[in-house]
């Protein structure tokens, strides 16, 4: 009996791995999804070496520049270069996503999970307390944090985190709920197993599937709140690159200059329908009975 | 002697999947006669759910039927255009699944459902006569007050119960054939019996043919005239009720039969067939049953299983049969 | 020591849920699953409880495993004679109103090392150790996101009882002995078929060395000839290791092959118990009768007009009056609904719980199930 390589070892995960290629490369959609969020990353990650004018840099003389040779997407009316400070606006909403939806999923899902398997008055006081924050409108949290602590992006940050949270929560706790009555708990529970080694060995790798798929959703909605609250002045502050201030300031030059707002819509656009059909295929390939049947 | 009901001749099904084709029917024949119960009977993964829905042109992508002919009174249903096909299902053939909760809609009453097949068959008139024939239906399957379950939710039944309103639905446009697959397996043995029961009051009240699917010899036993054998895509012996169980030809059949512990004497051991069923993606060559056959030869691998007839109603797919009377 | 003493005894054991009603969800009523069971296991045999869905043998099972807790009644595992008169004396004691302090003390002790109604802590842990549970439906017994070496290493994982170097090789050796192999190891249970499967969670089962195993409704959800690979694996495992088996199971055919005795359970009660040959050729109680006749068997030679019962299975909600069997019994009598049967007996180690069994008896045409050869 030999020790086992890695390739023992990993067999069947390549093989699911495999399965999983061949079913984005069929389904059109997933695949455009995917490409499109790569190509993101790409822009956000690589940013700097991409262009060479610094996003903020005024140049008076350059304003209000319709797209050409030297401008791509031309310029806004403070003289930045309109394709740099979408590049770099891509990275900053990325991040901004990124950070929400983050914390968000892991602090959601820690609380739901607990929350479900443990049941009992616990899951109520929990449950309600996720309903009361998730009723509260985050426009008007974001508005009485900017009017305490100063607008920023940061505190929009924290206005969207608190009042998104109660999604993953009430996922993950509903994911618990079925998990726990399966028999394989049960199992682990007649060998001994402590509540904690459960939750963390059985309970957390199954529920992570359709907390994935939101977290891929969201990534688009989130970026569609932050552009939001930045829109209306709440948010990121002159003269940061975000897209959803780019269309605020755009917005007064659309008659005669309509590229200034455009691309940054267009590219907000193209950003979340591209999370969008990610997440779709995510549940599509994630979901075992969905895999089967897509064959 | 009358033509049989339903005739499926060399029936070929395959399933086109990522892994590959599975070769789920391979050159499948039998009969079924007027006024008989007709057992197929087979293990997980023999093909005895995909011959049903094959015969009922049930069968979706990645499914396929590629050959064979499924003659019913002598017409083909394969070469049947989608609307003729629609008057045949529910009217001359109807089919009774495994899980009743699954085929019956949890919103509506049990009496509509029952209605709306008939209508659906314009059987009957809507009004007064329909209301009476679906009580009248529903009171053939025994169900205790009918008057009142037609106004029940199929969640407020039993098990046994949903599965009575199921044949009840079924029979109610008086097919010819009754398909019933796994019909007890998810029941207990006190409502299997029931179900059983009606069933055979089906066959005698309204001369309907009864095909039932099960994994079960013994209701197999119990309820049926003939039957055949199913093993990994292909059937290997077919036969009346008695001759069957009592001179059981193909190894398999034996095999079966020995590994089932018996309620009426005390065994020790129980003989098992040895190796598993194989991959029907590639399947063994020749004789599917070859890998595990202690009687195997070379020509049971290259030349496949050859079938003979014994009676007028015995045959035995195989090279290498012998007597195998069950030990008494 | 003396260990020809039951492995298991059950002392009205009783379980039930509340149901919850209103507008506060105040508890308005119970789901008596398992209401006031007295059985005896022996060690290295096994008993086959067996009745029809929604009977309480799940339950049952269930609860003597602490998976769920116990309404009331006790449940003594591997306690000998000497403790179980001692605990006996000392409970009459209690229950007669004259227990001194120290009895009182004497007897946590005895029930906090013999009674696993009352076990908690770290002597909990010690007993899971030594009792486990197999499951009808091998798939959902396994975490569909584990390999099988991860699934078999997690006994050892949670009590701690072999280092990272030996489970490769302890998990190997555990696959080999039932057939399967080293390459099996990195796979995931769906890749499995469902006799291998079974034959993975009964080796997690035994991994440990357990004393007594639950087996519920292990085979119910596989093939005929895999069932019968299962049912043997199960019979030389209990030869090798001495085990002592609790089988669950509906199917009165299997029961005859696996088990030395038998209890049959209707509605949280149990109405009949008997070594398993006197069960078959002399069952007393209507239900079992039933039950047995019910029994489709496979041998059209021995077809025959059987009795059916009535009706359906009731809920244990609000079972009958007296006989909870009386509503689907042809029998039944004014007594069988004024007063409850309890168990009597009616012969060596033969318990009957009805009140007409003798007459049912002589009235009998046929024992319940027939003779080949008639």
């Amino acid at each position: 009996m030999k020790k086992s390589s890695w390739l023992d070892r990993h067999r069947s995960q390549i093989k699911e791995a495999k399965f999983s290629l061949f079913l984005v490369r069929r389904n059109l959609l997933i695949l455009v999804g995917f490409i499109t969020i790569g190509v993101m990353l790409g822009l956000a990650v690589f940013a700097p070496y991409i262009t060479h004018y610094d996003p903020t840099d005024m140049q008076f003389s350059q304003r209000l520049q319709a797209p050409s040779a030297s401008h791509i997407l031309g310029t806004d009316d403070n003289g930045m270069d309109i394709f740099s400070r979408i590049i770099f606006g891509i990275r900053l909403d990325l991040i901004i996503a990124i950070a929400i939806v983050g914390v968000v999923a892991v602090f959601g899902t820690i609380l739901g999970v607990f929350s479900g398997y443990h049941g009992g008055k616990l899951d109520e006081l929990y449950m309600r307390t996720a309903d009361i924050f998730m009723a509260f409108p985050y426009l008007l949290l974001a508005m009485a944090i900017a009017a305490v602590l100063g607008p920023s992006i940061f505190h929009s940050i924290i206005a969207i985190s608190i009042t998104w949270w109660p999604v993953y929560a009430r996922l993950a706790r509903g994911a618990t709920l079925s998990v726990r009555e399966r028999d394989f708990v049960e199992a682990s529970r007649a060998l001994g197993a402590r509540d904690s080694y459960i939750i963390f060995r059985h309970i957390l790798p199954n529920v992570i599937a359709p907390i994935m798929v939101q977290a891929t959703l969201d990534m688009g909605n989130v970026i569609l709140e932050a552009a939001a609250l930045s829109f209306i002045g709440l948010g990121a502050q002159a003269p940061q690159p975000e897209l959803g201030l780019m269309i605020s300031i755009g917005r007064n030059f659309m008659r005669d200059y309509w590229w200034v707002a455009t691309f940054p819509g267009l590219t907000i656009l193209i950003m979340v329908l591209g999370f969008n059909l990610m997440g779709d295929g995510l549940r599509d390939l994630l979901d075992p009975k969905l895999r089967r049947s897509l064959v | 002697m009358t033509a049989p009901l339903l005739e499926v001749k060399h029936l070929k099904t395959y399933f086109y999947t990522y892994e590959g084709t599975v070769r789920a029917l391979e050159d499948v024949s039998f009969h079924i006669n007027r006024g008989e119960i007709f057992g197929l009977v087979g293990e997980t993964g023999c093909g005895k759910s995909v011959t049903a829905r094959s015969a009922m042109r049930l069968i979706e992508a990645p499914g396929k039927i590629v050959g064979g002919e499924i003659l019913f009174k002598g017409r083909d249903l394969l070469s049947l255009s989608e609307d003729e096909l629609q008057k045949i299902r529910g009217n001359q053939i109807s089919m009774v699944f495994q899980d009743p909760m699954a085929s019956l809609n949890p919103l509506m009453k049990i009496g509509n459902q029952v209605a709306e097949v008939l209508k659906i068959h314009k059987k009957v008139e809507s009004g007064e006569k329909l209301r009476k024939r679906v009580v009248e239906i529903l009171r053939m399957v025994r169900l205790p007050s009918p008057e009142r379950i037609v106004e029940n939710y199929p969640f407020e039944l039993s098990g046994g119960m949903r599965q009575r309103v199921m044949i009840a639905m079924m029979v109610s446009t008086n097919p010819e054939l009754l398909i019933a697959d796994e019909p007890t397996t998810a029941l207990d043995v006190s409502i299997q019996a029931q179900i059983l029961s009606i069933i055979k009051s089906m066959k005698e009240k309204m001369d309907v043919s009864v095909w039932i699917i099960t994994h079960d010899l013994g209701v197999i036993a119990e309820t049926c005239d003939r039957l055949c054998v199913m093993y990994a895509g292909a059937v290997v012996e077919c036969g009346n009720v008695h001759e069957l169980f009592q001179n059981p030809l193909h190894p398999y059949t034996q095999g079966l039969l020995k590994a089932i512990p018996k309620a009426h004497e005390k065994a020790e051991r129980l003989d098992t067939i040895p190796g598993s069923v194989p991959n029907l993606i590639s399947p063994p060559s020749g004789c599917r049953f070859h890998p595990r056959c202690a009687r195997a030869g070379r020509e049971c691998s290259e030349r496949g299983a050859e079938k003979v007839k014994i009676t007028d109603t015995h045959f035995v797919s195989c090279r290498r049969y012998t007597e195998g009377n069950r030990e008494q | 020591m003396n260990h020809h003493f039951p492995l298991l005894r059950l002392r009205n054991v009783k379980k039930y849920f509340p149901i919850k009603g209103g507008v506060f969800g105040k508890t308005i009523n119970f789901v008596k699953s398992v209401d006031g069971v007295s059985l005896d296991i022996d060690r290295g045999r096994t008993l086959a409880l067996v009745g029809e869905s929604g009977c309480g043998k799940t339950t049952l099972g269930r609860t003597i495993l602490r998976l769920t807790n116990p309404t009331a009644g006790d449940i003594y595992f591997d306690a000998p004679p000497q403790a179980m008169e001692e605990m006996d004396r000392l409970n009459q004691g209690v229950r007669d109103g004259y227990a001194r302090e120290e009895d009182v003390k004497r007897l946590r002790e005895l029930d906090d090392r013999y009674n696993l109604s009352s076990v908690t802590g770290k002597e909990q842990m010690r007993l899971r150790r030594r009792m486990q549970i197999v499951f009808q439906d091998p798939l959902s017994s396994l975490d569909p996101r584990m390999t099988i070496k991860q699934i078999l290493s997690e006994p050892f994982r949670i009590h701690q009882r072999a280092s990272r170097e030996e489970l490769e090789t302890t998990v190997i050796g555990l696959l080999e002995s039932v057939g399967l192999k080293q390459e099996h190891l990195y796979r995931y249970p769906h890749e499995f078929s469902g006799g291998q499967l079974q034959r993975i969670c009964i080796l997690r089962a035994i991994a440990l060395n357990p004393d007594f195993l639950v087996l519920d409704e292990p085979t119910s959800a596989l093939d005929v000839s895999v069932q019968a690979q299962i049912l043997n694996l199960l019979k030389d495992l209990q030869k090798e290791h001495e085990l002592t088996y609790l089988f669950i199971t509906h199917d009165l055919s299997v029961v005859r092959f696996i088990s030395t005795k038998a209890a049959v359970m209707y509605l949280g009660k149990i109405v009949e118990t008997a070594p398993t040959e006197e069960l078959f050729n002399n069952a007393l109680h209507p239900c079992a009768r039933l039950l047995l006749d019910a029994v489709p068997v496979a041998d059209p030679g021995l077809r025959r007009e059987k009795q059916l019962m009535e009706g359906d299975v009731p809920t244990p909600v609000d079972p009958p009056s007296g006989c909870r069997f009386r509503t689907r019994c042809r029998f039944a009598e004014d007594i069988c609904s004024t007063s409850e049967p309890l168990l009597e007996e009616a012969g060596t180690d033969h318990l009957v719980a009805c009140h007409l069994y003798g007459r049912i008896r002589e009235s009998a045409h046929q024992t319940p199930l027939p003779r080949p050869g008639l």
